[in-house]
């Protein structure tokens, strides 16, 4: 039965973000449901840099790939279904081809490969006119059949990545991943392939990406190269570690407060990303675990709380 | 006795240090081997490169027969070698269990089975962090059985054990030998532990083989005796 | 054209040099990804302009007055956040953006978003040398690169302060156990790599204008020169920011100017896949 709770508590988290995103003004859905598509395109880079413990920060390129191929399938006639595997499949491509030049590299140099590489995507999106449009961005065609079809499927797809990700943790793909997060050398000296479990971790944290990226272009209806580029992918991977890294309600916590407090706030510009900035700098140092850890380290000291 | 292990001519170079010149050696099945010589004498780097932490510059490795030099540590650990560390280490704010868990593949021996080897049925739900260093010491250990080794490879299994805690850990080994049927490749500075446990010694200086022989024969070795007074 | 794209390399690789140099100082004692220093770079120009244009400061002393308080900054930056993540790597990443977007931030609530420009007394003057003509900003910057990096040199290796830096880059638990005082060396550390940051805004300032990001992107070519000359290498970044800066400059010329920042990624892949130590692995610290 103890298997089972965490689903359950996964989906009545779900259900209460539905019954939210129904009930509140446009403005606050609007919040709510960037916080929700985010929420997908983390849970995604959770799989390698929370349970591996790897710092990725190139989820925003995978997020950015797949909003452009599904809006680029929907352009050229394609209907949703084909448009979402395109986003799928060809940010999970793009996320082996990563792995197959980084997997064998570890932490520092992994963090700044990956950056890179999400460097160069934003530049082909900006670059290759021909096929983006460049800094103009896409008007993407709407795929679903009404808009309140996307009312259910957000918050759906944040509660399958949220559950995804529960799954993976206790599978043995996820086991291997936090050997690799523990202790990478022990774990190959007790036969974990560290390399090829690395690179499953990231096509995977791609693929989750991708499908965020579809869902992003359908909400928004246009996209841009701006949407997408290295910044995207860092701030990502500090809504991991905001929410607590491995934990599986990290990611929406994490997207939460970094999408959420600076909507919410409606604060200019400005002075709006330097209160993030402030926020991410004194949970980092006062919540080494993130906000998620955070939680625990409370209960834990609640008088007659047991682990 | 069929040989386990083979190696032949393995060297090891590192920046102009040759830290393991042209070792040559057998490990016959079955048979604890001890590996000694003075500090620096390339002991630790020869185990490395038997259990793919290293990878030699020349020469060949094989167990059974195939060839396993060169393989990554992770491969090596599949044909049948495991290890253990000159420094504790183990998933420290795991559960012994967990880090049995962690290691065990399929047709891996009973975690239960790997703990009464070990003497730490007790232990199996505690922290690792949270037991003594001679349990850790054990711990690793009964990791590197769950792996379900042919070879088990010990880098200085004893380190700051107590009498009694170093002679249970060699009757502990000697089943692991015995029982299992293992090989055991041990580093190890505490002579008296080797020289009691050891079916046979290679004595190491300098990266190359000094001596082989039964534990008598190189406690008289004038050789083994000089490297060790450091002349 | 060939002449021309090797002036603009050196002079774009010395930029690159100032910054990596600062970088990989820091990520030696420390190992964080100090993306923060681009704010550092920009506050640091800013105070520039502003004791310059508004409080009528001679020119050299505002500069100096920058220098100094890039420096300041730096050392706040270790003091009041990255000391506490020092043992926790994956938390680095995130309280350096953390200060990145507060540092940015800040400048542009305190000075607006528009460009300002930081003219010195040689501003528009150009220079003359074998047929080819320089402008006068481009030359001061490598000539602060090169006073820069012999003084850098000079400190790390004929002082106390630098032969006690070096060694805490070596091995700081060692270092430690020799008497050494971890906090100071950190502390030193950041100082030098902010008064680097203020040289290169004093640097490039006058050619790329002054606003808020305006040292973003090219602290990403910091990092590529730090991982070319290898982690913690700073002999290495300072050759490999030169390097970086003619393969640059030369692919805007014959390959793309579009891709130009591409294809520095383009080496910097080849270098981790090849080289992951760096290209000048004997002396390097680190071997991933």
């Amino acid at each position: 039965m103890k298997g089972a709770w965490p689903y359950v508590g996964i989906a009545v988290v779900t259900l209460a973000m539905w019954a939210l995103l129904v009930s509140v003004n446009a403005f606050y859905a609007g919040v709510l449901a960037s916080i929700l598509i985010w929420t997908v395109a983390t849970s995604g880079l959770n799989v390698i840099a929370g349970l591996g413990g790897y710092p990725s920060l190139v989820q925003g390129a995978f997020y950015g790939i797949g909003a452009y191929a599904s809006a680029l399938a929907l352009i050229h006639g394609q209907n949703l279904w084909v448009a979402t595997l395109l986003a799928v499949v060809s940010a999970g491509l793009a996320g082996l081809l990563i792995g197959l030049v980084f997997a064998r590299t570890r932490g520092q140099y992994f963090g700044m490969g990956t950056l890179f590489f999400g460097v160069v995507v934003a530049l082909v999106l900006t670059n290759w006119t021909g096929l983006t449009q460049g800094p103009l961005g896409l008007m993407v065609p709407f795929g679903f059949a009404t808009n309140d079809q996307l009312d259910w499927i957000v918050p759906l797809s944040a509660g399958a990545s949220l559950a995804l990700v529960q799954a993976l943790g206790t599978s043995r793909l996820g086991l291997r991943l936090v050997t690799v997060r523990a202790d990478e050398d022990l774990a190959e000296h007790i036969g974990v392939p560290t390399a090829r479990t690395k690179l499953a971790g990231l096509v995977i944290s791609a693929m989750i990406g991708g499908f965020a990226g579809m869902l992003i272009a359908q909400y928004n209806g246009t996209i841009s190269p701006d949407l997408f580029d290295q910044t995207v992918g860092f701030v990502m991977f500090v809504a991991v570690a905001v929410g607590g890294a491995g934990r599986v309600l990290g990611p929406l916590v994490g997207s939460a407060f970094i999408v959420g407090v600076p909507d919410v706030l409606n604060l200019p510009s400005g002075i709006g990303l330097l209160v993030v900035g402030v926020i991410f700098v004194v949970i980092v140092i006062v919540v080494p675990d993130g906000l998620m850890g955070g939680v625990d380290a409370i209960r834990r000291r609640l008088p007659g709380f047991r682990a | 006795m069929t040989v386990l292990l083979r190696v032949e001519g393995v060297s090891k170079v590192f920046g102009g240090l040759r830290a393991v010149d042209e070792m040559d050696l057998s490990v016959p099945a079955g048979t604890v081997f001890g590996v000694i010589g003075p500090n620096g004498s390339g002991k630790t780097t020869f185990l490395g490169l038997l259990s793919g932490t290293h990878k030699a510059d020349g020469g060949r490795i094989t167990l059974e027969g195939q060839r396993i030099d060169g393989l990554a540590a992770h491969l090596t650990v599949r044909a049948g070698i495991a290890r253990t560390f000159q420094t504790t280490r183990l998933f420290a704010g795991w559960t012994l269990g967990a880090n049995l868990a962690a290691a065990a593949r399929p047709g891996s021996p009973p975690p239960d089975d790997v703990l009464a080897l070990t003497g730490l049925t007790a232990r199996t739900g505690q922290v690792c962090a949270s037991l003594s260093n001679a349990e850790q010491r054990l711990a690793m250990i009964a990791v590197a059985l769950a792996t379900r080794p042919k070879l088990l490879l010990l880098d200085e299994p004893a380190v700051g054990m107590s009498p009694p805690e170093a002679a249970s850990l060699s009757r502990t080994i000697a089943r692991i030998r015995d029982e299992l049927g293992l090989s055991v490749l041990i580093v190890e500075h505490n002579m008296h532990l080797m020289m009691n446990l050891a079916d046979r010694i290679v004595a190491m200086n300098a990266g190359r083989k000094l001596a082989e022989g039964t534990p008598g024969e190189i406690r008289s070795n004038p050789d083994v005796i000089a490297s060790y007074l450091g002349t | 054209m060939l002449q021309q794209a090797l002036v603009n390399g050196v002079v774009l690789g010395a930029l690159f040099a100032l910054l990596g140099v600062g970088l990989t100082l820091v990520y030696g004692v420390m190992e964080v990804p100090n993306f923060a220093q681009a704010g550092v770079v920009t506050i640091g120009a800013y105070i520039m302009v502003t004791l310059h244009q508004s409080a009528r400061w001679p020119f050299y002393l505002a500069v100096a007055g920058g220098v100094l308080a890039a420096g300041a900054i730096s050392v706040a930056t270790e003091r009041f956040a990255y000391r506490y993540v020092r043992t926790r790597p994956l938390a680095a990443p995130a309280v350096a953006l953390g200060l990145l977007l507060i540092l940015d931030n800040s400048a542009l609530e305190l000075w607006g978003g528009d460009h300002v420009s930081l003219t010195p007394p040689y501003g528009a003057g150009l220079v003359q040398l074998g047929g080819m003509t320089i402008p006068a900003v481009g030359v001061a910057l490598v000539l602060t690169a090169a006073v820069s990096m012999l003084l850098l040199w000079l400190l790390l290796t004929r002082t106390g302060i630098g032969r006690a830096i070096r060694a805490v880059s070596q091995n700081a638990e060692a270092a430690a156990t020799l008497g050494i005082e971890l906090e100071r060396q950190y502390v030193t550390a950041f100082f030098i790599s902010g008064v680097l940051a203020g040289l290169a805004a004093f640097a490039y300032a006058p050619t790329y204008a002054v606003f808020p990001y305006m040292a973003d992107g090219v602290i990403f070519n910091g990092f590529v020169v730090v991982i070319l000359g290898g982690l913690g290498n700073v002999w290495g970044a300072a050759v490999g920011g030169i390097l970086l800066g003619l393969v640059e400059s030369l692919s805007a010329v014959y390959v793309s100017a579009a891709y130009q920042t591409v294809i520095g990624f383009v080496v910097l892949l080849a270098v981790i896949v090849l080289r992951p130590a760096g290209l000048f692995a004997g002396t390097a610290r680190r071997v991933a």
